[in-house]
C-alpha cells in the first residue's frame, strides 16, 4: 500500500470507474480494512449475542451452577405456557398505542413548531427536555408524581379539585398500560416532533402557493399536501417508535416492574424476569430468541409494506 | 490486470468471507479469556474480590508475612444501623493494617439479584449479608461459600460459645456451617396506630374477628385500615404465610418444603388465600397497594400519621419507625401485636428469623481474615450496644435477656424475645426458605392473587407445579 492508492481510494468520485479498473483488488481490501471497526463492533454486540443466546437457550443455566444440556425441553417449557403469549400480547398493545398517540401529537407539534415565530425557539427548548433524562430518571419521577398517596397528582387531584379516592394509575391492571403508554409518549414525543418539524421544514414552499392560488382549505392543506409530502418522515418516525417498544424495558422496569401481577409484563421484562429473577438463563434466552425473531419479522413487514428500500423520493415532478 | 465482473465478486465474496472468519474467531477468544482474567488480575472496581498488595506501611509486624488483606463486605444496613458497621469497621481498620475491611451498603430488593449475579460471574465479595435458609444452601451446593465450621470449632470458638446453639440452624447445610449470625433476630407481627384504635374504640388486633372488625370501622371513617406494600411481592406474602399457619399450623409449609406431591392444595392454604381475598373486597389495602413499595419509609409514614390503622412487617420496620418517625413511640401510639389467632391451637408459631447471617466467599483470599474482623467486630460490646439500644433489636447473643432489660426500647424488645422464647415454632420466610426459583415463582403468584387475577385454586395449581424441582 503506498500513498499513490491511498489518495485514490480517498476521493474523486468522478475517477472510480478508472479506480476500479487499474486498482481493483487493493481497493476492496482497503475499503474492508476501513470497515473493520464498524463490523467489529456489530458482530460483537449483535451478531454474536443472538448466537450465544441461542446457545444457552438448550441449556439449564442457574447463574450459580455449571450450565447442562437440556436440548428442546426450554423451547417446550416456554411455548408451551401462556406467560409468553401474554407477553407478546402486550408488547403488541404498547406498540400500537404508542404509535396512535405519539404520531399525530408529534405531527402537529412538528408542524407547529416548524414555522418560525418568536416563540418557537423558547418552545423547542421546552418541549425537548423529556429527551435529556434516562428512562430510570423518567421512570423514578413519574412513579413519584402519579403515587395515589405521596404523589403530585394525588396532592393536586385532592387539594385543588377536591377528589376523594385519587386513581391508582400504576397499580389498576387494566389501566396500566395506558399510564405507562402516556409517560413512555412523555418522553419520546419531543424526538418525534424534532424529525416531523425537520420534515415539515423540507417541503418546498410553492406547492402551498399553488394551494393557496387554487383555495384549498387548512384541512386539505395539510392531509393532501403536508402529510403526503413527509411520507418518508413519517416511515422512519413510524419504524422508530414500533421497533423501540417492541424491545422497551427500562421504564416499565423502573414503573412497575411489570406488574401489578403480570398486567404490564412486556417481552423485554419477561426476558429480564425469567433470567435475573427466577435465575433460569435458559428460559431466559428463549425468549430473548423469540423476542429477536418477532424484531425481526416485524422488521421486514415494515420494510415491505413501507417501500423503504425503494428509496422513492417525493419531490419528483416539483 | 482486469477481471471479468465474476472473478471480481468472487474476489469480494472471498474477502468477505474471510474478514467475518477472522472477527468470528477473534470474538470467541475474547469472550472465553476475558472470565478467566477478572478473577485474576481484579483490580479497582466495586464488585471485584479481594487484592492482596504488598504492605504500604512500613515497620509493620502483621501476621500475614507483610501483605495487606484487603477485604469487601456487602451489607442491607440502613440509617443508624449502617453507620454503626461503618465506625466499627473503621475502628477495626485503623487499629492494625493486616487486614483492611471496606463495607458497601445497597438497597434490600434490589441486593438479592445483585449478590445472586456477583457469586454466579467469580465477582463476589469477600464477606456478604444473608438471610440462611434455601438461597444460602443453593450458593453452598454451587460451591461459592466458605465452610466456616472447623474454623469456628477451634480458632474462634469462643466467638462461637459467644451464641445459643440454636442459631446456627439456617445457616447449617448437611451438618457443616456457613454462616455468622449477624443484626437481630427478627419477627414479623402486625403494628397498629394505638390512638386511631382508641379513637374508633377498636379491641387491638388480637383475633382475626378483631382485625376484619377493624377493617371494617377504619374503612367507614375514610381511613386505610391496613398498608400494604404489594409492589415488593414479599410483604403480601406475611399475609399469605401467617394465615396458612394460623389456620393449619405451620406442618403445611413443612410438607411443601419437603417436596410432597400436591403439597400446596393442603385445604388450609385455600382457606388462607380466601380470606386474603376477602380482605381485597372489603378494601381493607390501601388505594394503590399494589404500587407502594416496601422499604421506601412510605408504609411507616401512612402509620405514623394516622392514614392508615395497620401494617404487618417484619421487627426491623421498629428500627425505621423509631429513626424517622420518634414521636410515635415516644408517645406510646405504636402498637404491635402477634399476628392475629385464628385457631387457638395453632397461635404460638412465629414467623421469622434468629439473625441473618454473614458468609464468606469461597474464592476469597483468607478465610481466617473474613473471621478475624468478623469476630472482632461483629457483634462487639459497641456493636450490641447499639443494636440494644439505639436500634431497638435483640442480637442473638447469650445472656442478652439482662441487657435488654435496661434498654430504652425494653417494653417492644421484651415483648420480642418473649415471643420467640414461647414459640412451638419459628418458621423462616417462605421465599428465603425455597430455592431462589420457586421462590420468584411464589411471589409472582402471590401478587396475582392480591390483585385477582388468579383464583386461589389457579395459585395452588401453579406452586404444584414447582414441587419436586
Amino acid at each position: 500500500m503506498n500513498w499513490n492508492d491511498i489518495v485514490h481510494v480517498i476521493g474523486f468520485p468522478l475517477k472510480i470507474r478508472m479506480v476500479e479498473t487499474l486498482l481493483f483488488r487493493r481497493l476492496n481490501l482497503k475499503l474492508f480494512l476501513l470497515l473493520i471497526p464498524a463490523l467489529l463492533f456489530f458482530f460483537v454486540f449483535v451478531i454474536f449475542p443472538v448466537f450465544k443466546a441461542l446457545h444457552t437457550s438448550f441449556f439449564e443455566d442457574d447463574g450459580i451452577n455449571p450450565p447442562s444440556w437440556v436440548g428442546l425441553s426450554n423451547w417446550e417449557t416456554v411455548l408451551r405456557s401462556r406467560d409468553i403469549y401474554h407477553s407478546l400480547w402486550l408488547t403488541v398493545e404498547v406498540m400500537i398505542l404508542c404509535w396512535v398517540v405519539q404520531t399525530p401529537l408529534s405531527l402537529l407539534l412538528g408542524l407547529f413548531l416548524s414555522k418560525e415565530r418568536r416563540s418557537t425557539n423558547i418552545l423547542s427548548v421546552f418541549y425537548f427536555t423529556p429527551l435529556l433524562f434516562s428512562a430510570a430518571v423518567v421512570g423514578i419521577a413519574w412513579g413519584y408524581i402519579l403515587n395515589p398517596n405521596f404523589g403530585l397528582l394525588a396532592a393536586i387531584l385532592t387539594k385543588v379539585f377536591g377528589v376523594s379516592t385519587v386513581p391508582d394509575l400504576l397499580g389498576n391492571p387494566r389501566v396500566v398500560i395506558f399510564t405507562l403508554v402516556a409517560v413512555i409518549s412523555w418522553q419520546f414525543i419531543p424526538f418525534h416532533t424534532l424529525l416531523y418539524q425537520s420534515g415539515a421544514r423540507s417541503i418546498p414552499a410553492a406547492l402551498y402557493e399553488a394551494a393557496e392560488l387554487d383555495g384549498v382549505n387548512a384541512w386539505t392543506r395539510l392531509w393532501h399536501i403536508t402529510i403526503p409530502q413527509m411520507k418518508n418522515t413519517i416511515i422512519t418516525s413510524s419504524v422508530l417508535i414500533l421497533t423501540g417498544s417492541l424491545t422497551y424495558f427500562d421504564l416499565i422496569f423502573v414503573l412497575t416492574n411489570g406488574g401489578p401481577g403480570d398486567a404490564s409484563n412486556v417481552i423485554a421484562l419477561e426476558m429480564y424476569k425469567t433470567a435475573f429473577q427466577q435465575y433460569q438463563f435458559g428460559l431466559g434466552s428463549v425468549v430473548a430468541i423469540i423476542m429477536t425473531i418477532f424484531g425481526l419479522l416485524l422488521s421486514l413487514v415494515l420494510v415491505k409494506v413501507t417501500g423503504f428500500s425503494r428509496m422513492e423520493s417525493q419531490m419528483e415532478g416539483v | 490486470m482486469s477481471k471479468s465482473p465474476k472473478q471480481k465478486k468472487k474476489m469480494n465474496r472471498l474477502y468477505l468471507l474471510m474478514l467475518v472468519l477472522v472477527l468470528a474467531t477473534v470474538t470467541v477468544l475474547a469472550g472465553c479469556g476475558s472470565s478467566k482474567q477478572t478473577s485474576q488480575t481484579s483490580t479497582g472496581g466495586s464488585s471485584n474480590s479481594s487484592v492482596s498488595s504488598p504492605s504500604g506501611s512500613s515497620g509493620d509486624n502483621s501476621a500475614n508475612s507483610g501483605k495487606t488483606v484487603k477485604l469487601t463486605l456487602w451489607s442491607i444496613a440502613t440509617d443508624l444501623d449502617q453507620q454503626m458497621i461503618r465506625d466499627e469497621t473503621d475502628k477495626f481498620n485503623k487499629a492494625q493494617s493486616a487486614i483492611q475491611v471496606t463495607p458497601q451498603f445497597f438497597e434490600n430488593d434490589p441486593y438479592k439479584d445483585k449478590l445472586r449475579i456477583a457469586l454466579g460471574s467469580g465477582n463476589a465479595p469477600d464477606i456478604f449479608f444473608n438471610w440462611g435458609g434455601g438461597p444460602l444452601a443453593d450458593y453452598v451446593k454451587a460451591g461459592h461459600v466458605a465452610d466456616l465450621t472447623d474454623l469456628l470449632n477451634n480458632q474462634f470458638v469462643d466467638y462461637k460459645n459467644k451464641f445459643p446453639d440454636s442459631v446456627w440452624g439456617p445457616a447449617t447445610v448437611d451438618g457443616r456451617i456457613y454462616g455468622i449470625p449477624t443484626e437481630g433476630s427478627a419477627v414479623e407481627l402486625l403494628y397498629y396506630n394505638k390512638a386511631l384504635f382508641a379513637q374508633y374504640n377498636l379491641n387491638p388486633p388480637e383475633t382475626w374477628d378483631d382485625l376484619l372488625h377493624a377493617v371494617r370501622v377504619l374503612k367507614e371513617n375514610g381511613v386505610a385500615p391496613i398498608v400494604l406494600e404489594g409492589k415488593s411481592q414479599w410483604p403480601e406474602m406475611i399475609w399469605v404465610q401467617y394465615l396458612t399457619i394460623r389456620i393449619g399450623g405451620p406442618q403445611v409449609f413443612e410438607k411443601i418444603a419437603k417436596g410432597e406431591p400436591n403439597a400446596w392444595s393442603d385445604p388450609a392454604v385455600i382457606k388462607a388465600l380466601e380470606y386474603v381475598q376477602e380482605l381485597v373486597d372489603m378494601g381493607a389495602f390501601q388505594n394503590g397497594y399494589a404500587s407502594m413499595d416496601c422499604c421506601k419509609n412510605q408504609a411507616e409514614a401512612m402509620l405514623a400519621s394516622g392514614k392508615a390503622g395497620m401494617l404487618a412487617q417484619g421487627s426491623w420496620v421498629y428500627n425505621t419507625i423509631l429513626n424517622n418517625y420518634p414521636e410515635m413511640i415516644e408517645e406510646g401510639n405504636l402498637g404491635f401485636v402477634p399476628f392475629p389467632t385464628i385457631d387457638p391451637q395453632y397461635s404460638k408459631a412465629v414467623v421469622g428469623a434468629p439473625s441473618a447471617y454473614y458468609s464468606v466467599s469461597s474464592k476469597t483470599e483468607s478465610v481466617e481474615a473474613a473471621m478475624t474482623y468478623l469476630s472482632e467486630v461483629n457483634y462487639n460490646d459497641a456493636e450490641v450496644d447499639i443494636l440494644i439500644n439505639q436500634l431497638g433489636q435483640i442480637p442473638p447473643v447469650k445472656g442478652v435477656e439482662d441487657l435488654l432489660k435496661v434498654s430504652p426500647n425494653a417494653d417492644f424488645q421484651l415483648w420480642m424475645y418473649d415471643l420467640i422464647a414461647q414459640a412451638d415454632t419459628v418458621q423462616l420466610y417462605w421465599d428465603q426458605y425455597l430455592s431462589a426459583t420457586t421462590a420468584k415463582i411464589l411471589l409472582d403468584n402471590i401478587s396475582k392473587l392480591f390483585i385477582k387475577q388468579i383464583t386461589p385454586q389457579q395459585f395452588v395449581d401453579n406452586m404444584n407445579q414447582t414441587l419436586g424441582k
